[in-house]
């Protein structure tokens, strides 16, 4: 077995993705092993993507990369239809609305604005490596020092504010702010979509402005839908690595982390072929890769326990609606490419989903994130909450109940949907997990919350990418700053990985 | 010092005359005495008026049935801080605080795990449910006790300001940064985690036994409107166990006689330093000109005249209720009314006849003299929760259950029990109608039927009681909207955002007008450190030695 490559990417998700694009770029002679047929990960499966709806990648890893900057710049900032059961449907863009009365809006629009500055303050951090705790270099320290810096720049009564707010709820928030209802709703939902919160629990403001905290050209927190659809962005990316000379296999699931005398000598994969590298990262999730790939033989107790700690429990479920024609609203108009429709009537709807799934049972009406995709005709839906472990288990009954609570649902949004349904698709955390290698089903590899950020994701001892095992790192969303498309993580990850290598 | 008993109805003037002190403190609660205890013994002319005709505010012993006396609202004491006691000479003054030894909860099935405050006790009952509970709670007691150091002499600090550039917010801050910095990189990180973690989180890495993390579980959702399921529930557990009886860290006791006898030993160290207390009229308003305050004017019409003024009340009836609008800023007013109390639980008294028998348990086991509750598990709290957010009471509800008078034969006749029953949770509005008095009752009846399963005779053995919901706590004792820890203890109304960031630390807008109550840092719970901080800040203002007996 001789040292063929510089590095083997576990994974061609977006961050593996970006982390072998930057490495190859840097002259390393880079492997990515992907499980499945396609790339992309989540986003990268045209029969039935986890994530439909691309969020932004970051500006400066486009620059980085050389990607394509129509990529993200110019295509089209995702618009936001919420459903309200009691009138006109609020459409939201950014800081703009439609459909809400003057005042109500004018109060969102500061809202948003104030949000904005504090997320942009926070978002500081997202591609500085966290600080190691107690040991922080001074590179380590001018990241939390500029960051700190930013939040006394917002003003006295800003700061105070962010200092109020940032362990708070959203139902407080939005509450006290702009009261409940539809437009609450669809902010509640970005804060909790994808995680084991409902709008009540503490910590959802921070996953709020952590979504805002993500830009494109078009500002804070907008969701972008690249021009090509996900496809292109994957295709961009996976281009990349391989006009930079790296090597891209599919359908090669890795079976094994190799070590060899405490540092990582490469990968044996499930045919039996073993590749040698001095440099594994893993776009897989950080339980994933440490329990299985690598295996708790190489890691102490106490680093075992903490990662068998590390909450993870997946709530969202991806439906697919095969349709023949573009859903129509109640008001008659038709859902676009490019529009996300949330059926989230106001706060109170997605806490009351989110109590069911807290004892493990599906709630009996799920709060809902639904985009059309024209090209192939379908309804793409993220049903929350519905637990990964679920009573009883994912059975096949349960997945239809499932599906047609959901239609239920849609139905009241877009009437007349349920008859010209042909096909339908359930995708549990279950089969994400078993998919895509995200233990416990997680969109972002582990809830987003004060314990499991920074300096403490994935978790205590394992922040800084690099493992206990020399030569191994952790790329993925399980990673800092964490989950959604914005390919930070990998861009860290590669970064630590080449710093490491010149010392 | 004077002799008196109970400070019921102090005879006064109703005749309209000016009288002029030092200092007046609104509210003889636990906390407006502390602060008026360490003003005169700096030697200001201090006065208390206080609404009711007895001293105590939530800390009160009240006989409402022959021969029984209720501690009516908070019923243990372990938080009220030592240096307090000793500063203030209390037990002096007539306070004894006697330690209960255990608790336990009991589950459906009649099994029931008991709490033991001997540690090798403790750990055969944990063995006898699981040996790995009992590593985990070796491990888990490790790191609660060290959240406790951490935090415990920040009690009796104040809350720096971090949107200040004062050189005493700086060192503040950089104080408390340095003691975070000392705890090493992996106490760090378990600080940050207990912070923000949810208790049933923070549990479910330490024990397997569905009873032993819900008795623990109790202690992180008392008095809040939270779940055990809810990010920032480990805190609240902290604020349980930062307290100490005679040195036995986060052990609880019952103060002797009920826990009035701890405002009535601190009136008593009051008047012996010169202090002057009015009892039977509350506070109209505050006399305020040109933002400064001059004084008080009572119900009865008495004005008093003084350029210091602390009100123990919470932050929203001190500004809303009884300051005028326009004397305060408006981002001031704004936060004000943004506060958060929503109370979250009631409360049964009640007078037995018998010392009830616990199905569930061996007769006259020690544990029975500490808290009690009937779980299976931590969910059941949860979904107890789940009820209150959508404005009932529980079905369910966590019952926190204890029988003082095996310990403290004071408070009934001989042979006969006083029963405290603090329950959680109860909303302070209801989603269907008021609270009216048969939904009280029907309130207390979900709680009794629930003993009733696990305690058969405890129905047949009731002689009295007493029933308070949310509305009824803020009636009667002024605590808003039932909150028994006078306002949210998450993040957002904790430290230097309790009650209102940037007001902080004591002081109001308006000069001269103090805030002692548990609506400031650091909470409520009958701790006394929100009346001692402020006494710190007024006399710091005033120019005076601030050494006042307290290490910090």
């Amino acid at each position: 077995m001789s040292a063929r490559y510089d590095a083997i990417i576990i994974g061609a998700g977006h961050n593996g993705l970006v982390a072998a694009a930057m490495l190859a770029r840097k002259g390393r002679k880079v492997l990515v092993l992907e499980a499945r047929d396609h790339l992309g990960g989540m986003l990268g499966d045209a029969d039935f993507r986890v994530a439909p709806l691309p969020y932004a990648l970051r500006p400066e890893i486009i620059r980085s990369l050389g990607l394509p900057a129509q990529l993200m710049g110019t295509s089209k900032p995702v618009e936001t239809i919420s459903f309200n059961p009691d009138g006109p449907s609020v459409t939201v863009l950014g800081a703009r609305t439609i459909g809400l009365a003057p005042e109500v809006a004018q109060t969102y629009a500061t809202l948003r604005a104030r949000l904005g500055r504090q997320a942009k303050a926070l978002g500081v951090m997202m591609l500085e490596p966290p600080p190691g705790l107690g040991k922080a270099s001074l590179g380590e320290m001018t990241g939390l020092a500029r960051m700190a810096l930013k939040m006394r720049l917002l003003g006295k009564t800003e700061m105070r504010d962010l200092l109020r707010i940032i362990l708070s709820n959203v139902w407080d928030l939005l509450n006290d702010e702009i009261g409940d209802g539809p437009l609450a709703g669809a902010l509640a939902m970005d804060a909790t979509l994808g995680g084991a919160m409902g709008p009540r629990s503490p910590g959802t403001v921070l996953t709020l402005l952590y979504r805002m905290a993500s830009h494109s050209a078009h500002g804070h927190g907008l969701r972008v839908m690249p021009e090509g659809g996900p496809d292109a962005l994957v295709k961009a990316l996976s281009d990349c690595v391989t006009a930079a000379g790296g090597e891209i296999r599919t359908g090669t699931p890795v079976e094994k982390i190799l070590v060899d005398q405490d540092k990582t000598a490469g990968v044996r994969l499930q045919s039996g072929e073993e590749i040698a590298a001095p440099l594994v990262l893993s776009n897989v999730s950080p339980k994933t890769t440490l329990m299985t790939l690598l295996g708790v033989e190489h890691l102490d107790g106490e680093f075992v326990r903490r990662c068998r700690n590390m909450a993870s429990k997946g709530m969202v479920s991806r439906l697919d609606f095969d349709i023949a024609q573009a859903p129509t609203l109640g008001s008659g108009s038709t859902l676009q490419n490019g529009q996300r429709l949330m059926i989230a009537p106001g706060m109170h709807a997605i806490e009351t989903a989110f109590n069911a799934a807290k004892y493990g049972d599906l709630p009996e009406r799920p709060v809902l994130e639904a985009s059309y995709d024209a090209a192939a005709n379908r309804l793409c839906v993220s049903a929350q909450f519905t637990p990964h472990d679920l009573t009883g288990g994912w059975t096949d009954d349960v997945k239809a109940r499932l599906s047609a609570s959901v239609l239920a649902v849609l139905e009241d949004a877009l009437p007349g949907l349920s008859s010209a349904v042909t096909a339908s698709r359930v995708m549990s955390p279950v089969d994400i997990e078993t998919g895509y290698g995200a233990a416990g089903g997680h969109w972002h590899h582990g809830e987003l919350r004060v314990d499991q950020l920074l300096m403490l994701r994935p978790f205590d001892g394992a922040a800084q990418y690099r493992m206990p095992v020399a030569g191994l790192y952790l790329c993925g969303a399980g990673a800092h700053p964490g989950g959604d498309i914005s390919g930070a993580p990998g861009f860290n990850a590669a970064r630590a990985a080449l710093r490491d290598g010149r010392n | 010092m004077t002799e008196r008993s109970v400070y019921s109805s102090l005879p006064f003037s109703n005749a309209r005359r000016i009288m002029r002190y030092d200092a007046i403190i609104v509210g003889a609660g636990h906390n407006g005495l502390t602060a008026a205890c360490f003003m005169a013994r700096a030697g200001l002319k201090t006065l208390i008026v206080e609404k009711e005709n007895h001293v105590g505010g939530a800390a009160v012993s009240l006989s409402l049935t022959p021969g029984w006396t209720y501690s009516n609202c908070s019923y243990v004491c372990s938080l009220l801080r030592p240096e307090i006691i000793r500063a203030l000479e209390l037990p002096k003054h007539g306070l004894q605080v006697i330690p209960y030894e255990g608790g336990g909860v009991f589950n459906s099935k009649g099994e029931y795990f008991a709490y033991m405050s001997d540690h090798d006790a403790l750990r055969r009952e944990l063995i006898r449910h699981s040996p790995r509970d009992a590593d985990g709670y070796e491990r888990y007691s490790r790191a609660v006790m060290r959240q406790c150091k951490f935090i415990k002499p920040l009690l009796l600090r104040t809350a720096p300001d971090p949107a200040s550039l004062k050189p005493r917010d700086i060192s503040e801050l950089l104080y408390i940064l340095k003691r975070f910095h000392n705890l090493g990189a992996r106490e760090m990180a378990e600080t940050v985690r207990f912070w923000t973690m949810s208790i049933a989180e923070y549990l479910d890495q330490y024990f397997e036994t569905p009873m032993v993390k819900a008795y623990i579980a109790g202690s992180g959702i008392i008095g809040t409107g939270l779940g055990p399921y809810s990010p920032g529930t480990a805190y609240v557990l902290l604020h349980h166990y930062m307290g100490e009886v005679d040195g036995a860290i986060g052990a609880w006791g019952f103060a002797r006689g009920g826990m009035g006898s701890i405002t009535q030993a601190m009136a008593r160290s009051f008047e012996a330093s010169g202090g002057e207390i009015r009892t039977g009229s509350g506070l109209d308003h505050f006399t305020v000109r040109d933002g400064k305050v001059r004084g008080v004017v009572l119900e009865n019409g008495d004005e008093l005249e003084a350029e210091t003024v602390v009100s123990g009340m919470d932050v929203r009836r001190t500004f809303i209720d009884h300051t005028t609008e326009k004397e305060l800023p408006q981002d001031f007013v704004k936060g004000v009314k943004r506060y958060r109390f929503r109370g979250s639980s009631g409360k049964l008294n009640v007078a037995l006849d018998d010392m009830p028998t616990f199905t569930g348990a061996p007769k006259d086991a020690a544990f029975l003299r500490g808290d009690l509750h009937f779980l299976d598990d931590m969910a059941e709290i949860e979904r107890a929760y789940d009820d209150w957010k959508d404005g009932k009471w529980s079905a369910s509800p966590y019952v926190d259950f204890l029988i003082p008078t095996q310990i403290d034969p004071t408070m009934a006749p001989p042979g006969k029990h006083y029963a405290t029953i603090f329950v959680q949770y109860a909303p302070y509005e209801l989603a269907n109608g008021e609270w009216n008095d048969a939904n009280r009752e029907a309130f207390a009846e979900t709680v009794i039927s629930k003993i009733e399963r696990h305690s058969p005779d405890f129905r047949k053995l009731i002689v009295h009681k007493e029933i308070r919901t949310p509305k009824d706590i803020e009636d009667q004792v002024g605590l808003t909207e039932g909150n028994i820890f006078r306002g949210e203890l998450t993040f957002d109304q904790l430290l230097f955002n309790r009650p209102v960031p940037g007001y902080a630390q004591y002081r109001s807008p308006i000069k001269g007008l103090y805030m002692c109550g548990s609506s400031t840092h650091p909470g409520g719970g009958v701790m006394g450190a929100p009346g001692a901080n402020a006494a710190r800040e007024v006399l710091s203002d005033l120019g005076h030695k601030i050494d006042m007996g307290l290490s910090a």
